[in-house]
């Protein structure tokens, strides 16, 4: 909800639904308009699906029993297919779905969950046989023409443009957080409690906002309310702001209205063929709130 | 035996502030009292700019002045570098924190107790690397025995950019274009520190001492005519 | 009772062989500055002194900082109100007279010495107060602001720079010195050097002996006795 766009939009959509039914570890936005939740067990708590990422595997194992009454993903999945009548489909445990899947490595599981993370002989990828018509990299493609794009990649304008006050919102990710999910966490809260906008001196001084103002961003979609930084760390058409703050459930009771949403400015926006996620597709103005 | 050195390689750091939280849960902090702080440091103007973390601790100064002022002896300087605090010894005074040349050390209400990072002294005594340096994501942060010519840490400290900062062990590498002037200045002994130790308190001793001296002296000749006048019969008024 | 400066009348004629020496409002202010002045020099040295500090272990120093609170607030708060409301005059005369040294002031701090151990001497006339005395007052009126602003501040420390703590502390810490030197120095000569102690009368009743007032402080004997001995 707020890695989507327009949350506002996704509320509705989601009060809408007959039924919601929600996984997770803790009291999302998402989880909040849910009728139903599975809760999840929390990663340190869990055994998942191995992970490969070039020659490396590695595996997120438990350290600790679940402390709540929790599942696994795999479990809920495995247990919502069996009342669905397709439990065989998934009739084994996540431990033998691991053993399988690094088989052909020849490592064994007890040795990936004691060392962590193994290397495997990686097999070179065959780039002259890609199941592709002509069998090679395709730049030009008629499928891209046929899921409502053109048959090569091109650049499309963004949706709107920095003008006058209006400056261009950007996002990121800082090194503290993990996303939106960790800024309930004690001791991360302690580190960083809130995001600030970050804004360039030629823009805050003629609206004397100084560090630690309180400010409003709002666009068509949106309005939120968080802390100014100053600074010149950011061009003077754009703010920034991190992303994964301004939590709307107040369940989270540290994180609850800490910091601002910048998932609530942005459009519901997807790329044409890739469906991928358009993001800084949307400008704002800003306004001082309070010192 | 051991000599530590700690590196840190600010060229890397992520800012994560991993080994703030690492050292929180090692040491049983609340989230309030960090012993190792990262802070963000950025100069120049959009788009010329320059910009680190920079990490905030305890250096473990070769002669630290907190243990010179502490009145008790809690803090201490062991032979292998790692300045200590004994809980059990500290009174919080808070002379400490005044004489600390880089605001390492925090005052715990609860405990009434001044703390600061050990430098993990208990797990490098068993071998293992303090907290910090252990789950730093990428490697930033090392420690290393400088009297072990097989270290590691020769050839990390000798990197090019690498600079110590005098009067302790503490070696940090920076990233390009980033001046000496964002770490910590150099540990050495303050005016205040001078003033007090090699003037003030020697001076005040001598006044003391001095008095105390003459009205022994004083008293003994007091005592030494009474004496005498007792033998004579006589006395002079 | 009342606190005067005021001789009492009838109490003078009922005794011939005594002169009142100090009032009441002065002698209670002594005493809360001296008393107090103890606490604060034994408790203070605690911190001061490694051997003491161990000594007393952390229960103790903890226990020793408070009393010295404790202290402060009495070495603070009354000593000064006292003098105003009890002893404006004689007060305002202490402090003015003891920043002047006359000939015989000076002359009584050279030979003060030879008397101190007992050595014979024929001593200047002095004032209400000798030279010596006037020394030590110089070290408590200008002591006594020193240590209560560098003591309060260092009290509430967090309020000012390190820097600026460090310097705090090392004047109060030296301060200290000079006047536990001074009050070392007034105890011993005040309750046991021969020459001085028939004086301690002054600080308890009020009353010392006049031929003692009149050897060792001739100028004021004969002012306050209004009988000129020459």
């Amino acid at each position: 909800m707020k890695s989507s766009g327009d949350s506002a939009r996704w509320i509705k959509a989601l009060q809408k639904l007959e039924l919601v039914v929600a996984i997770d570890t803790q009291m999302s936005e998402t989880a909040m308009y849910a009728h139903y939740i599975l809760p999840e067990s929390h990663y340190l708590e869990r055994m998942d699906v191995i992970s490969v990422a070039s020659d490396t595997i590695s595996i997120r194992q438990p350290v600790i029993k679940p402390i709540n009454d929790t599942k696994s993903g795999y479990e809920i999945i495995q247990g919502l297919a069996k009342a669905c009548g397709i439990g065989e489909y998934f009739n084994f445990t996540i431990e033998e779905y691991n053993a399988a899947q690094l088989g052909p490595t020849g490592w064994t599981l007890p040795q990936l969950e004691e060392k962590g993370l193994v290397k495997a002989a990686a097999i070179p990828a065959a780039y002259d046989k890609l199941p592709t018509s002509s069998g090679k990299a395709e730049l030009v493609h008629e499928g891209f023409a046929k899921s409502g794009g053109t048959r090569v990649f091109g650049w499309v304008p963004p949706k709107t443009q920095p003008e006058g006050d209006k400056l261009r919102l950007l996002h990121g990710h800082i090194a503290v957080h993990s996303n939106g999910y960790t800024q309930n966490v004690p001791a991360l809260y302690a580190r960083m409690p809130e995001n600030e906008l970050w804004l360039h001196p030629s823009v805050a001084g003629p609206k004397s906002i100084k560090t630690g103002d309180y400010v409003e961003v709002a666009n068509e979609y949106g309005k939120e309310r968080l802390k100014a930084l100053v600074t010149e760390g950011i061009r003077a058409d754009c703010v920034w702001m991190a992303h994964g703050f301004g939590t709307m459930s107040p369940d989270q009771h540290l994180a609850y209205k800490k910091g601002a949403n910048d998932g609530a400015l942005y459009p519901i926006l997807m790329t044409p063929v890739s469906a991928a996620l358009g993001q800084g597709e949307a400008t704002v103005t800003v306004r001082k709130v309070g010192g | 035996m051991a000599r530590y050195a700690c590196f840190m390689d600010l060229s890397i750091c992520a800012g994560c502030e991993s080994c703030t939280v690492a050292c929180q849960n090692k040491n049983d902090l609340t989230a309030d009292i960090a012993f190792t702080k990262i802070h963000r440091y950025q100069e120049g103007t959009f788009p010329n700019l320059k910009s680190t973390f920079v990490p905030n601790q305890c250096l473990h100064c070769d002669n630290p002045p907190c243990a010179d002022v502490c009145p008790t002896g809690a803090t201490y300087k062991t032979a292998e570098g790692p300045v200590q605090v004994n809980d059990k010894q500290c009174i919080g005074c808070k002379y400490c924190i005044a004489a600390c040349p880089f605001g390492a050390r925090t005052y715990d209400a609860k405990a009434h107790v001044v703390k600061k990072c050990s430098e993990c002294y208990d797990r490098l005594q068993a071998g293992k690397t303090p907290a910090c340096v252990q789950t730093c994501i990428t490697g930033a942060r090392q420690v290393g025995n400088l009297d072990d010519a097989n270290d590691p840490i020769h050839k990390v400290i000798a990197q090019p950019n690498t600079v110590k900062v005098g009067g302790t062990n503490f070696y940090f590498k920076l990233p390009e274009g980033i001046a000496r002037t964002v770490l910590p200045a150099d540990s050495k002994e303050s005016a205040v520190t001078y003033a007090w130790q090699s003037i003030l308190q020697p001076f005040g001793q001598m006044a003391l001492g001095g008095a105390a001296g003459a009205v022994l002296l004083s008293a003994a000749a007091f005592v030494v005519k009474s004496v005498k006048k007792e033998g004579d019969e006589h006395g002079d008024h | 009772m009342a606190i005067t400066n005021q001789v009492p009348r009838a109490a003078a004629q009922a005794r011939p062989d005594m002169v009142y020496r100090f009032s009441v409002a002065e002698r209670i202010a002594h005493w809360n500055h001296a008393l107090s002045f103890i606490v604060l020099f034994i408790t203070g040295s605690a911190l001061v002194f490694r051997g003491f500090a161990a000594l007393l272990g952390r229960d103790g120093l903890l226990a020793a900082g408070l009393v010295h609170r404790v202290g402060a607030g009495f070495f603070t708060v009354l000593t000064i109100p006292v003098l105003v409301i009890g002893a404006r005059r004689l007060a305002g005369e202490w402090v003015r007279t003891s920043f002047q040294f006359d000939q015989d002031d000076r002359r009584f701090l050279v030979l003060f010495a030879r008397d101190f151990f007992g050595l014979k001497v024929k001593l200047p006339d002095q004032g209400r107060f000798n030279a010596g005395e006037k020394i030590n007052s110089i070290l408590q009126i200008l002591g006594w602001p020193a240590m209560v602003i560098t003591g309060w501040m260092l009290v509430w420390k967090d309020a000012f720079s390190p820097a600026v703590v460090q310097w705090v502390l090392a004047i109060h810490s030296f301060t200290a010195f000079l006047l536990g030197a001074a009050v070392i120095g007034h105890i011993y000569l005040a309750s046991l050097h021969p020459h001085a102690r028939p004086g301690f009368t002054g600080m308890t009743t009020g009353w010392v002996p006049a031929w003692w007032a009149k050897g060792h402080y001739r100028k004021w004997y004969d002012s306050a006795t209004g009988r000129p001995t020459r």
